[in-house]
């Protein structure tokens, strides 16, 4: 007996329509766990002493919860990877993008992605077996667990996000553009810095944010390689901690239900509000960036 | 054949009722997980659940019998005692194990050993240099993470419950210490005596040589006894048990576990 | 002065809740109450009431730790409109002793409104509906404002305490009373399960407005406790003198423990209030079985019957459900 043709593709419609709302429905879960687990950290310690506390002593005898340090650290290695990977990042699709002949392109963007491929553990002992000794005996430090060498790390990480977006953001500029800037006899270099690049600003801030969403929520390397000393020096060649290595490091060992949890799921909702309100700027630049590309066609 | 199955299958519903659930310590944990699986693969009649939760959770367990015994890394405070007694459980106390904590440095450090107060001073960043120890050099401070069993003991031992420096790094592993410890001259970390190889150097505290020997016999500072709790003295199968961790094979557990064996 | 000490007190109290945890429990409970004398109740002889509200904080600072307790209660059986006490229940600083912890372990100074060690209303935590007979009687108050010395015997072996109170009880903190009240016991466990307790309370109390004639007010207790596996066994005697007025009266209480979730219960009391007189006594005899639902909820039904020795009053009997909600 065969299907009608009608209920067949309601069958399949239905499938596909499950699976595109069970990512809803997860996301609803992720939500509905983290704040039923997170929220009564707030009402325990209260929410501006949780947020803007220094002092982190989740097992002392008079326990401390304060995070300000923890966010300090996320933020400095994602800033400093950002300062690293974002030159790199956007030379090379500059390169690839506008330079580079088709065989080398096609060599160079697969190497990229590849990249991207590769698990955060073995960053980690890449970082905390080469780029620390390295870095301590460069710059004389007594440690070479530092905030600076977690950037490193964490700037190859993220490499291949800024390049294959920002070239992606670069091929999307119509070629008249270019052909128009070469035709009223400006050079390449010009037409690179003058024309391409400021037209693809807003893609080239999609991708930079869109990285760093993706550098605040990596763990593993930097928990290997940051050192993880929970106080704010600011400075780069100091050891930090960051929340996600906090999270990692720490949840396995505790008590369920515990206060020590509980804050544990407080920082994942901090966490998680700072990784979606880069997402949602993202999108928003993204959006008008396109709204551009598609208006002037 | 039907029949023969359903008989097979309560034997073994009967068999199996030999429970014996142990509560407590995530310091003691390793222990009582890799013992129980030995003593089970030997014993395949015998369940043991071994849950975490805390000394405190779970010598309250042992107190209202919801467990059968309770590990912990401390002994119990005379208010718990007291506690079980009124409760009609009378504690008994089973060190199974030592946990004893070497003090480490770089091999390129002069210093061969160190006082309990100046390592205390170091942990709570009182002592920021090695000049003042007669070495020489910023000292970098390397702990484990503050949920960990190592880092409970030492927190213990070596601080009395003075709070960690903030410039200390929190490292995730007994292993990860020991390499960051082997690669950074300056550092200082603390490791389970198992953990203490040839890459690093183990200081004397208070003059005293972390060694199984002065763990055991009480000399070293840095060592604290591992405590099962039973009510009344083991029998049948807790019995059983406390006889397998005893043994010889049960010791070796200890030992693979990174604790210092008792026999 | 009085009035400043308990100024402080809440102050110190107040201060201490914003930074320590909130915890506690509710008693929402049922009634249905078969009166032997209905002249006594003018309606409602079924009423559900929120007997009780715990709100408990404690701070964990070393070497004093300061908690609190607020009283949240029905004042009537809601037979007139909404009439809710709040007051204070403990409000209480521990002073952990220096040094001598090592000979008294756990020995330590409550100073503020606290609990009174006294018999068995010290280890009373409901278990069945009904108060501990010498709260029950009106003889005893569970907390008192005052200060106590309390410590652990060596070994677990048991506990003392001394303990100088006002001598009104909690529920009249504010008052201006007069008379002092001093108090004694000791508990020992000479074997794991088996608890012995002794206590002794006196006081002067003032006969009128003046302190110039005064009274003896003396409670005295034996308490026996047997505990082993799933079965409570407990006795208590009681004694008490109010000026040449002697009364007397002893409970029995009996818990078995199904499973982890069922408990039956029974307890049974004699109280005479003054033993020289005919046909004044009365006792109690009380069934219940608890089910613990949940780790936060426990349900409670009792039945409890009053039977009087004077042959004129009826029996009176109740049944109470409760369900206490913990948080």
């Amino acid at each position: 007996m065969r299907l009608k043709r009608n209920t067949k593709e309601f069958i399949i419609k239905s499938i596909l329509l499950f699976c595109a709302l069970s990512s809803l429905v997860f996301l609803g879960g992720i939500i509905i766990v983290l704040f039923t687990q997170g929220v009564p950290i707030f009402g325990q310690i209260g929410f501006a002493k949780f947020l803007f506390g220094t002092g982190w002593y989740p097992t002392h005898e008079f326990p401390e919860f304060g995070i300000l340090s923890m966010i300090y650290g996320s933020f400095i290695i994602t800033f400093g990877a950002l300062i690293f990977a974002a030159p790199l990042g956007i030379l090379t699709a500059l390169y690839i993008a506008e330079l580079a002949p088709f065989w080398l392109k096609e060599t160079l963007k697969p190497i990229i992605e590849l990249l991207a491929g590769i698990p955060s553990v073995v960053y980690g002992l890449f970082g905390a077996l080469l780029v620390a000794p390295f870095v301590q005996r460069l710059f004389g430090l007594p440690v070479g667990l530092t905030a600076f060498s977690a950037a490193i790390v964490l700037g190859i990480m993220i490499l291949p996000t800024v390049t294959s977006i920002v070239e992606d953001a670069l091929s999307s500029i119509p070629n008249e553009y270019r052909e128009a800037s070469l035709a009223i006899g400006a050079t390449k270099w010009e037409t690179m810095t003058r024309i391409t690049l400021p037209a693809a600003a807003s893609g080239i801030s999609t991708a930079l944010i869109l990285s760093i969403g993706r550098a605040i929520g990596e763990t593993m390397a930097i928990l290997m390689v940051a050192g993880g000393s929970p106080r704010i020096d600011f400075s780069l060649f100091k050891p930090v901690r960051a929340m996600t290595s906090t999270i990692a490091a720490e949840m396995a060992e505790t008590v369920m239900g515990s206060i020590h949890y509980h804050a544990l799921f407080g920082v994942a909702i901090v966490l998680f509000i700072m990784t979606l309100a880069f997402n949602l700027i993202a999108e928003r630049i993204s959006y008008r960036f396109h709204k551009r590309f598609t208006a002037t066609r | 054949m039907k029949k023969m199955l359903l008989i097979g299958l309560l034997l073994s519903v009967c068999v199996f009722a030999q429970q014996l659930t142990i509560q407590g310590s995530t310091t003691v944990l390793p222990i009582a997980q890799a013992t129980a699986e030995a003593f089970m693969d030997d014993n395949p009649a015998a369940d043991i659940t071994v849950r975490g939760g805390g000394s405190g959770t779970g010598i309250a367990a042992l107190i209202d019998r919801s467990t059968d015994i309770a590990s912990s890394s401390r002994p119990m405070k005379t208010k718990e005692i007291a506690k079980a007694r009124e409760n009609g459980v009378n504690p008994v106390a089973n060190i199974i194990a030592m946990d004893g904590i070497a003090v480490i440095v770089n091999k390129g450090n002069a210093i061969s050993q160190i006082s309990a107060e100046d390592l205390k001073k170091i942990y709570v960043g009182e002592i920021k240099r090695w000049d003042q120890l007669g070495g020489g050099g910023t000292i970098v401070i390397i702990s484990r993470d503050a949920a960990s069993g190592t880092f409970e003991a030492f927190n213990e031992l070596a601080l009395h419950g003075a709070k960690l420096t903030d410039a200390a790094l929190m490292l995730a592993s007994n292993l990860e210490v020991a390499r960051t410890v082997a690669q950074t001259p300056g550092a200082i970390g603390y490791v389970g005596l198992g953990y203490v190889s040839d890459d690093i150097k183990a200081l004397k505290v208070d003059g005293i040589l972390p060694s199984p020997e002065t763990i055991n016999n009480g000399t070293y500072a840095l060592a604290r006894p591992i405590f099962m709790y039973t009510d009344g003295k083991p029998k049948g199968l807790a019995g059983k048990y406390f006889d397998f961790v005893f043994s010889k094979t049960g010791q070796e557990i200890v030992e693979e576990t990174g604790f210092v064996p008792v026999k | 002065m009085k009035r400043s000490i308990i100024m402080v007190m809440l102050g110190a109290a107040a201060l201490s809740f914003a930074d320590a945890p909130i915890y506690g429990y509710f008693w929402l409970r049922y009634t249905y109450e078969n009166p032997s004398q209905p002249e006594d109740v003018t309606s409602n002889a079924n009423y559900f009431s929120i007997e009780r509200g715990y709100i408990r904080w404690k701070t964990s600072t070393s070497p004093v730790s300061v908690s609190g307790t607020i009283d949240v209660s029905q004042a009537s059986k809601a037979t007139n409109k909404s009439d809710w006490n709040v007051r204070l229940k403990y409000a209480q600083a521990d002073w952990t002793l220096p040094h001598v912890g090592d000979y008294l372990p756990d020995a330590k100074l409550i100073l503020g409104l606290q609990k009174v060690y006294f018999g068995y209303v010290d280890r009373w935590e409901y278990p069945v509906l009904e108060k501990a007979l010498e709260d029950a009687e009106k003889k005893m108050n569970s907390a008192d404002l005052g200060v106590s010395f309390h410590t652990l015997l060596p070994g677990g072996y048991g506990e003392a305490s001394g303990q100088i109170f006002n001598g009104t009880g909690y529920s009249s903190v504010t008052e201006n009373n007069a008379y002092k009240a001093a108090c004694g016991n000791l508990s020992i466990l000479p074997i794991a399960g088996i608890m012995l307790k002794g206590s002794y309370w006196m006081s002067k109390k003032p006969v009128g407005d003046t302190i110039i004639t005064q009274v003896d007010e003396i409670r005295y207790a034996g308490v026996i406790q047997f505990r082993k596996g799933p079965v409570t066994i407990a006795g208590e005697y009681l004694g008490s003198t109010d000026d040449d007025v002697k009364g007397m009266g002893y409970t029995g209480f009996a818990e078995f423990s199904i499973n982890k979730a069922f408990s039956l219960l029974g307890r049974y009391d004699y109280w005479d209030g003054n033993t020289e007189l005919e046909s004044n006594a009365h006792n109690r005899v009380i069934a219940g079985v608890n089910w613990k639902v949940a780790k936060v909820l426990l349900t409670q039904l009792n039945y409890q019957l009053t039977q009087y020795e004077n042959e004129e009053r009826d029996p009176s009997d109740k049944i109470m459900l409760q369900f206490k909600y913990s948080y």
